[in-house]
């Protein structure tokens, strides 16, 4: 930045604080770009909040408390909406189902009556099961 | 409201509220409210600023959960303002005012305050975020160079930079728009 666009920052800066607290007078000399602020000043600067709006608010504030569920603070059965975290909440699944995978016994007696087939199979299917309702049930509760 | 809750941090109170406290959101409100209906004056139809201002604070109430503190809580309300501003647009099938000149100079029924205060959303609408935010947190929320700074991260003269540039484009959308709209009464007569 060069120093004379230093110096038009500056006097551009200077004019707006001096017009918004009505310290400028109106015969000293205006810099460019001074219509555009005291534009900007007329249409932007806005009048402040009703009362009305403020107990409005508050009761508004108080019923959503009450039918809220901020206090106590909600407990999420997923631990974290982080991003990392999140992920490293369905690696420790995914964990947990191949070590279930491998550690569980598969030479089991067949009882009769029940369903046959590879366990290992099963178990991964059901883990994959139980990750999808988990990913889908907190893409429900964001919205 | 408690003295001691007045003195704390916007980032301390999001946490404390976050704890179940609601004295700390009620001070946060009351410490924002004037900023964020400020900042929907400039954004949106008269009429419906003060019914956007209670949705966004309810809003902050219900998504309070996710702050996590990353982001400044300013900077963090703010993006919830923008998404608040877009959805009473997309509700109303409308956009940011388009060309309210052209209806205002055939009907002749809004005084000039209102023209001029459409014409600046226009402008305001059409710039670049940094641009409009540094702007709004000027003029709509009257906040000095000094905590724009602050809570933009830049220094005080980045900020006077950027802020002298805004101005510079909004002024230039200002001119197109009119001439725009010029162009559009003097071909429709």
């Amino acid at each position: 930045m060069n120093e004379d666009e230093r110096l038009q920052d500056n006097a551009l800066a200077a004019f707006t604080d001096r017009l918004l607290t009505g310290q400028w007078g109106a015969e000293e000399e205006h810099p460019p770009l001074a219509d555009i602020v005291e534009a900007l000043k007329r249409t932007l600067v806005p009048p402040p909040p009703p009362d009305r709006l403020r107990r409005h608010l508050h009761e508004r504030i108080a019923t959503e408390w009450a039918r809220s569920s901020i206090s106590p603070r909600r407990r999420s059965w997923i631990p974290s909406t982080h991003p990392l975290r999140r992920w490293s909440w369905a690696i420790a699944l995914l964990a947990i189902a191949l070590l279930a995978t491998l550690l569980l016994p598969t030479n089991v007696a067949h009882v009769s009556g029940t369903a046959v087939g590879d366990s290992r199979v099963l178990i991964l299917l059901a883990a994959l099961l139980v990750m999808a309702v988990a990913i889908a049930a907190w893409r429900v509760s964001r919205r | 409201m408690s003295i001691l809750l007045e003195t704390l941090s916007d980032e301390e109170l999001a946490r404390m509220t976050q704890t179940g406290d609601r004295a700390a959101f009620e001070t946060l409100c009351d410490r924002y409210l004037p900023r964020v209906y400020g900042r929907l004056c400039a954004l949106l139809p008269p009429e419906a600023v003060e019914d956007v201002t209670q949705e966004v604070f309810l809003a902050a109430l219900r998504g309070i959960a996710r702050y996590r503190g990353e982001a400044l809580f300013h900077t963090w309300l703010s993006a919830l303002i923008r998404h608040k501003v877009a959805d009473y647009y997309r509700s109303q099938n409308r956009h940011p005012p388009t060309a309210p000149l052209d209806s205002v100079t055939e009907q002749q029924t809004a005084s000039d305050a209102w023209e001029e205060l459409s014409l600046v959303q226009v402008a305001l609408s059409r710039l670049p975020v940094h641009y409009q935010e540094v702007l709004l947190m000027r003029f709509a929320e009257g906040l000095p160079f000094e905590q724009i700074a602050r809570l933009l991260n830049l220094t005080l003269e980045a900020t006077r930079s950027r802020y002298r540039r805004a101005v510079m484009a909004i002024a230039q959308e200002m001119e197109t728009h009119r001439h725009t709209a010029s162009k559009g009464s003097r071909s429709g007569s």
